[in-house]
């Protein structure tokens, strides 16, 4: 299959939206008898996304094709606008990676390893070393630059793990785990971080992580992959939203007798813990008839918002899916 | 102020080429390996040699040669010569024709210097810069940092073996070019440098002899492991074992028959193996030479495909 001809209802090319940044189709790698991916199809978009899936699901093979670092068995795909498997040492110029390893080298202090990393890249000596306090500045590494890199504590890997990929300004940022091992202030940084990057310098952002609060904190859009195939993509907004519209409610006190009125008054409603519940429906007039229920039932409304699923169901439902093949 | 409120600044500019960046990977192992603060001592104390055969140079040019024997000079400079170079002469005297004479004698005492001693501190300083190049490379998974970039295979390859080179050319190739300017200006004679102008360039060749497949064989074996104590190990029980066998084959065939140069007991020590190519590069062969060539070039060749087979089996797991 071609770029451009597209195997998903959900990939059509509309004239508004713009160009993915990866667009894979049918890829697919083995490794003897295991196979990592089979036949994935996937687009990122611009922004930050993120890329879900359990242990074994395929995504560091995924990152290394996308880096050129290995070589498919099946399929087409472009990054950033070149075919993937063609001119991979152009390709990596443009894209930043940071490896769940610490990948540190022994006996540099952090400002040169960062300047080797931009160096590398094919930044000149001194332009290495410049862009290299700049970038360290970014990510929050001050004095402690000067230390040997092997002396730094797990968090400020992480951080120059960040500068070495950002060095040479990428086009596209690819991520693993970047927030493994951070305490929860660095992490929330670190996510900013991430953010700026995408916001301010319009930065491409591939986020591939196991922790989901992460990905519902920064991600504009994710992908499940499990098994080697994707199982789910789109935006988080519109994962999260569910099927059907519905308003969750929270009480001050016992919700039942509140469900009994709405659904007396002819309403949806259900009781999803002793002192919330949900009503199918959303607007003004769900709104309105619950605080008049409540009012009648002698109690008030703590809290109302529309439905939506957490992450980490929309997660699970998509790993607990059956594989297409098994299914037919 | 929040960490990313600094903000971020893009970045644009002319990118380097190839070959630049096989140097920067170079001169950061340059750079980390001279923290050894027995490296260091090792280099500086390579330079010593350098005043035993300068004094041998100088000795020799103070000297005459006359029908192919040295006369002239101190008895303490004819003493000094004839010792360093008892085993060119053999008691034979030198060509009658001085400058054929003394492109000879400048030979030999530039190989003496290359394999005598440069060879025996190569062997440590090798020793102490090609273990951890590769081994801790592949122990820190430093080796994604390069090839996640646009570096290749064969850039990562080349800088790695040219951080052994530089060491290699501080020890050998440096002193021997200063040797040889030394040995000019104590000639002062412009004749000298007519007669003599081809021993820059064996020089430079035997240099290369040296650094190619000494550092594609030390690489091979800082790949082989994730530790480098055990490929140090490794390359002193290569050159150790080497020279120990081939003692025992000298040994064995002198009992017997007695050896001339075709004996083949200098390919089971790679100390000697490269002494028997070095001395046909200055163009005093001591003995058949070809199959000493064929052996360094087979074991750079599989040497360099298992370093590069290496270094990339963790980026296709």
């Amino acid at each position: 299959m071609q770029v451009g001809e597209t195997g998903r209802g959900d990939a059509r090319v509309d004239p508004q939206t713009p160009p993915p940044v990866v667009r894979l189709r049918g890829v697919a790698k083995r490794y003897g008898r295991v196979e990592a991916l089979r036949h994935v199809d996937l687009d990122v978009r611009p922004g930050v996304t993120g890329l879900l899936g359990p242990n074994g699901a395929g995504k560091s093979t995924l990152i290394k094709l996308l880096l050129g670092l290995l070589r498919r068995d099946a399929g087409s795909g472009e990054v950033l606008g070149r075919p993937l498997g063609a001119a991979d040492r152009e390709l990596r110029g443009l894209i930043g990676y940071v490896p769940e390893e610490d990948c540190v080298l022994p006996l540099l202090s952090g400002v040169q390893a960062v300047a080797f990393a931009g160096e590398l890249c094919g930044l000149g000596r001194l332009e290495s070393l410049r862009r290299a306090h700049e970038v360290l500045d970014f990510c929050g590494i001050e004095d402690e630059r000067y230390r040997p890199a092997e002396s730094y504590s797990r968090g400020m890997r992480q951080k120059l793990k960040l500068a070495q990929a950002i060095v040479h300004d990428p086009r596209l940022l690819v991520l693993d785990e970047p927030t493994s091992g951070l305490d929860p202030v660095e992490r929330t940084v670190t996510l900013r971080r991430l953010r700026a990057l995408a916001d301010g310098a319009g930065m491409h952002v591939l986020l591939s992580t196991h922790v989901l609060p992460d990905v519902q904190q920064v991600c504009d859009r994710i992908a499940v992959l499990a098994a080697g195939e994707v199982r789910l993509e789109g935006s988080v907004e519109e994962l999260c939203r569910p099927a059907r519209p519905e308003t969750v409610a929270a009480t001050d006190g016992d919700a039942a007798p509140l469900v009994a009125a709405l659904v007396a008054a002819g309403l949806d409603a259900s009781l999803r813990s002793a002192d919330r519940l949900v009503v199918a429906g959303a607007g003004a007039d769900v709104s309105a008839a619950l605080f008049e229920h409540a009012t009648r039932c002698g109690l008030r409304i703590r809290a109302l918002r529309p439905g939506r699923s957490s992450i980490e169901e929309v997660f699970l439902r998509a790993v607990a899916e059956p594989h297409a093949e098994d299914a037919s | 102020m929040s960490d990313a409120a600094l903000g971020y600044r893009h970045w644009e500019g002319a990118r380097t080429g190839r070959v630049a960046r096989a140097v920067a990977i170079a001169r950061v192992g340059v750079a980390v390996a001279w923290r050894s603060v027995w490296l260091r001592r090792i280099v500086y104390t390579a330079w010593f040699p350098l005043l035993w055969w300068g004094a041998g140079f100088l000795a020799f040019e103070s000297l005459d040669v006359v029908d192919g024997l040295v006369v002239g000079g101190s008895d303490a400079a004819r003493s000094f010569f004839e010792e360093i170079t008892s085993t060119l002469r053999d008691g034979r005297p030198l060509p009658a024709d001085p400058d054929s004479a003394r492109h000879l004698v400048w030979s030999f005492l530039t190989l003496q210097f290359f394999s005598s001693t440069q060879t025996f501190f190569l062997f440590l300083i090798v020793g102490q810069v090609a273990p951890p190049l590769v081994s801790r490379d592949l122990a820190t998974r430093a080796h994604l940092l390069y090839f996640s970039r646009p570096v290749d295979r064969v850039q990562y390859v080349c800088g790695k073996m040219a951080t052994i080179g530089v060491y290699v050319v501080a020890v050998t190739t440096l002193p021997s070019l200063g040797l040889y300017v030394v040995a000019l200006l104590a000639a002062s004679d412009a004749g000298a440098l007519v007669a003599t102008w081809d021993i820059p360039l064996r020089i430079v060749a035997s240099s290369l002899l040296l650094v190619i497949p000494m550092s594609a064989l030390a690489l091979a074996m800082s790949a082989a492991t994730r530790r480098p104590r055990f490929a140090q190990a490794g390359w002193f029980a290569l050159w150790i074992g080497g020279w120990m066998c081939y003692g025992a084959a000298r040994a064995g065939e002198i009992a017997g028959e007695g050896a001339d140069g075709g004996s083949a007991a200098h390919l089971l020590s790679f100390f000697h193996t490269l002494r028997r190519a070095q001395s046909s590069v200055f163009g005093l062969p001591e003995g058949p030479s070809g199959a000493a060539f064929a052996l360094l070039a087979a074991l750079t060749v599989a040497s360099l495909a298992y370093v590069v087979h290496r270094v990339h089996a963790p980026v296709r797991e």
